[in-house]
């Protein structure tokens, strides 16, 4: 064991020399259980003031540098655009998962948006996420119109699911129209669908923190 | 019909008032609610943290207040006042209780009833019973009667003299040491009237005018700090944010003050259900291929499928300790780093097993490991996993159907990830500690390089220790020498700190599961600063269990001051058996009986109050056989201990918690010795009813 032991700390030898010049700005090891995420995030956060700040791309910017080869890149992937109004963040989401009628779709970033046939049901790693939303009425709603009640989900501070529910109506014209009404919250969500009855552009609203979501397929 | 509107006015009216009154509270400079020096009837939001410092030539004073229940207050304090006697300034530390009797209805107003300095010197001593309005959101008046401290100016006999003669007299404190809960003292001696008006002019600006019921007869005496020339004080609170308020204040009218408070609500992290990455979404088999079992014969098939699994975990925070593969079941072992929410993790990896197992393996059996115990084994169906991914209810539905059993029955049916043992894990950083409530100087700080290293020789057997250089600090400074009649088990710190470069720890240490429920440690080496020598320990935790009981006995000896490998001639054999219990909505209490490092025989009762996020706050007191006299200042051994998960500060998960314990006194009577990785806190996270609690981010 010993000798092990003393072949191993040899290996780790030149980081750890590395890692004394550092010690006294931020933390460093092999352990994420042990270092200070503390000082490296402050580390990072100084960094970051001395970084210009990067331009963040439009939705625009991002339609127009989709060539033939970025779709080669992303193996194919069915492609969209989504943009959040509320912080002006647009991003390029490709699909990634398929279960039942649900497609999930995935920034870069390892942000990801579920919708069930065009609706969303869930967001990931947004923070404030919409954890589930029942839209069973307001799909049937979409087609014939009339009156639909939509239940989301949302965590509390205290990793508690929060349920709120909307009374929505929806006018199955294209785009539809929908009009929903909580305890304290209004929002109105908007569906352009194309020939085939498909959701291509829409305007859902998320949840109270992080608002509405338009998200705009990509088709070759 | 004209009637029937205007009932439907007042209805509304009652409506806006009652909402409108709870948030304009303001901390008093006792640093609880309530208008400058005088308390109110007003709570807090219920688990409210209320940092306050305050400054005036009365005092300095630094208070801790939580919201333990929607109605329940406890405060710490530790104030300065100059002068106090010959000696020069008094450092006192004092403990409040509020309790909220009635809250205010449309037109009862609060009434609450306060302990002020209940144990401690008694300093500030003083009861009282406080009522407060609310006059729309705006206005919010108060009245109230004091006693003690609260009664000293304008006093009249004690009303409640007329139930029995015993309230008209204050007796003086018994003990000098303090720390005695001075029940024969509450609403005795003098009583007077107090009151104020706190009007919230805009949503930043409060202003305050009240009449103090304390003469600071001794502030304003003999120490000669400032005059009493009114009863009237005057303040100005401004909130910078509405977690951090800024208050000037006319005290007396001959002294000015300040005031800084801020707020922390445990139960509101930066960001609700945190801001880690997306999970991967569920790969669901196609229709019928679970019926293909013709990867059961291809013996290049486990080890692929252990690498792919062992590359997904890595990427999300986990590690694969072990993995069992049968035709329909699969068991996994894992070590969670980057999820303190233990749901969170078993979501993931289920997700995540749907991605690299064969479509005939139905059973998901993933088990926790923590130092190489398995603490729980939860079971799941592939099946449920793809069914309920996006069903509104899922996390519910997906609860309902998990079996959460004790994780020993498969403990050796997993094999083992090649190359995992043995495995050095270290780090190098710069750390801080504190010490603090010397009277030479409050505040001690020392920024320290600390290197960890852990060598993990097998599964539940590590070596680990920890080096601490000081770059920068001032607790060598300190030369304090606080006599003591017992053995110097702890009252030595001073000295130990003055090493610049110390030893902290180093230590072997071997887990196990010695049978169902059952979970064993021993721990061997520099155990902590100040002792060295063996801790054993057993715990009993079934995995549904609100209760636990646990044993633990250490054979110590004191290390040098240097904090090197030598040791001391002080040698002592401590134990305890404890018992845990989790009364549920974040209620814990834990009891420890049996004997303390001086050799005193008594027992400890720890009270938490826990959040499923992972904040705590909790008080502990310890009493044994030494003499409140014998113990010294303080009376007896007692703390606060704040737990911060560096989650809710950092806003992305770090799987790590900060522990902050606030000790006002350290004395020889009702020691322990720290020992690192006690079982309670290793195994119960995986455990019922705390899964329950946090499985709300099965799905996150």
């Amino acid at each position: 064991m010993g000798a092990v032991l003393a072949m191993t700390l040899a290996r780790h030898i030149p980081k750890l020399a590395a890692c004394v010049l550092l010690a006294t700005l931020a933390a460093c090891g092999n352990d994420p259980t042990t270092a200070s995420p503390g000082l490296a995030s402050l580390q990072q956060g100084f960094a970051g003031l001395f970084k210009p700040a990067q331009p963040r791309p439009t939705a625009a910017q991002i339609r127009a540098a989709v060539t033939p080869q970025v779709r080669q890149q992303l193996g194919g992937a069915t492609l969209a655009v989504t943009e959040m109004p509320e912080t002006g963040q647009a991003a390029l989401v490709y699909a990634t998962g398929r279960n039942g009628d649900v497609t999930t779709y995935s920034t870069l970033d390892n942000v990801t948006f579920a919708y069930q046939r065009g609706v969303l049901v869930g967001t990931r790693g947004l923070g404030f996420d919409l954890i589930t939303a029942d839209v069973g009425d307001v799909q049937r709603a979409l087609r014939q119109g009339g009156r639909a009640v939509r239940v989301h989900r949302y965590l509390d501070g205290e990793d508690a699911l929060q349920i709120r529910s909307f009374i929505c109506d929806i006018t199955a014209t294209n785009p539809a129209r929908e009009i929903c009404q909580g305890q304290d919250t209004r929002f109105e969500n908007e569906y352009q669908f194309d020939a085939g009855g498909r959701v291509i552009r829409s305007r859902q609203w998320v949840g109270p923190e992080r608002q509405y979501l338009i998200t705009e397929q990509l088709d070759e | 019909m004209a009637r029937k509107g205007s009932v439907v006015f007042f209805v509304s009216c009652l409506a806006t008032w009652v909402q409108a009154n709870p948030a304009g509270y303001t901390y008093s400079s006792y640093g609880t609610p309530g208008l400058i020096d005088m308390p109110t009837a007003e709570v807090a939001e219920d688990a409210e943290l209320g940092v306050t410092y305050s400054s005036s030539a009365a005092a300095n004073r630094a208070t801790l207040t939580f919201q333990l229940a929607p109605r329940l207050s406890g405060s710490f304090r530790y104030s300065m006042i100059e002068n106090w006697s010959a000696g020069g300034a008094l450092y006192d530390r004092s403990f409040d209780l509020r309790y909220q009797l009635v809250d205010e209805r449309a037109v009862m107003p609060a009434v609450a009833v306060g302990f002020q300095d209940f144990i401690g010197t008694g300093v500030y001593s003083g009861e009282y019973i406080a009522a407060t309005k609310h006059f729309g959101s705006a206005l919010a008046v108060t009245a109230g009667m004091g006693w003690g401290r609260l009664g000293s100016y304008k006093g009249f006999e004690n009303p409640l003299g007329a139930l029995d003669s015993r309230f008209e007299t204050r007796p003086t404190s018994r003990a000098a040491t303090g720390g005695q809960i001075e029940s024969a003292k509450w609403f005795r001696g003098d009583a007077a009237l107090f009151g104020g008006i706190a009007w919230r002019a805009t949503d930043k600006l409060t202003l305050k005018a009240e009449y103090s019921s304390d003469a600071y007869t001794r502030e304003t005496g003999a120490a000669g700090l400032f005059q009493h020339k009114t009863p009237l004080n005057f303040g100005i609170d401004y909130a910078y944010r509405p977690d951090l308020h800024l208050q000037a204040y006319a005290l007396h009218g001959s002294a000015i003050g300040f005031n800084l408070n801020m707020r922390i609500n445990p139960r509101k992290p930066a960001v609700y259900g945190g801001s880690a990455g997306a999970p991967l979404p569920v790969m669901p088999r196609a229709a019928g291929a679970s019926a293909d079992l013709g990867w059961v014969t291809d013996a290049d098939q486990a080890p692929a499928i252990r690498q792919r699994l062992a590359d997904l975990l890595a990427r999300d925070g986990m590690q694969l300790e072990g993995l069992a593969l049968a035709p329909t079941a699969a068991t996994v072992h894992i070590r969670v780093q980057r999820y303190l929410n233990r749901p969170q993790a078993i979501g993931r990896t289920a997700r995540i097993l749907t991605y690299v197992l064969p479509a005939s393996v139905e059973t998901l059996r993933i088990v926790p490991v923590e130092n190489g115990m398995p603490t729980a084994a939860v079971t799941l169906q592939r099946s449920h996993v793809e069914q309920f991914e996006h069903d509104p209810d899922g996390a519910w539905r997906m609860f309902a159907t998990a079996d959460i059993g004790d994780g020993t029955a498969n403990a050796a049916a997993a094999t083992p990830v090649p190359g995992l043992y043995p495995r050095l894990r270290w780090s190098l950083g710069p750390s801080v500690k504190g010490s603090l409530f010397d009277p030479d100087n409050p505040v001690r700080l020392d920024l320290n390089a600390g290197l960890l290293a852990a060598y993990d020789i097998a599964p539940g057997l590590t070596l680990s220790g920890q080096l601490q250089h000081r770059l920068v600090g001032n607790r060598n400074e300190s030369s304090r020498f606080d006599p003591s009649a017992l053995p110097r088990v702890r009252s030595d710190a001073n000295i130990y700190n003055k090493a610049d470069t110390a030893l902290s720890d180093l230590t072997l240490g071997y887990y196990f599961r010695p049978g169902e429920a059952l979970y064993g440690r021993v721990t061997v080496g520099y155990l902590e600063s100040m002792y060295a020598g063996l801790s054993t320990e057993v715990l009993w935790k079934p995995v549904n269990s609100r209760f636990a009981l646990g044993a633990e006995v250490n054979r110590l000896r004191q290390r040098d001051f240097d904090q090197d490998l030598g040791l001391r001639a002080y040698q002592v054999t401590t134990g305890h058996l404890s018992a845990y219990y989790d009364w549920g909505r974040g209620y814990h209490t834990q009891l420890d009986l049996g004997r303390y490092l001086a050799g005193d025989w008594g027992g400890t009762l720890r009270l938490d109050r826990e959040f499923a996020n992972g904040w705590r706050v909790g008080a502990y007191a310890t009493l044994t056989d030494v003499s409140a006299s014998e113990f010294g200042e303080g009376s007896f051994d007692k703390g606060i201990m704040v737990t911060i998960p560096l989650d809710h500060v950092f806003g992305r998960p770090v799987g790590r918690k900060t522990e902050a314990l606030l000790q006002p006194i350290l004395r020889d009577g009702g020691a322990r010795v720290k020992v690192d990785g006690r079982l309670y806190e290793k195994v119960r996270s995986y455990h019922q009813p705390e899964m329950r609690k946090q499985w709300g981010r099965f799905w996150r």
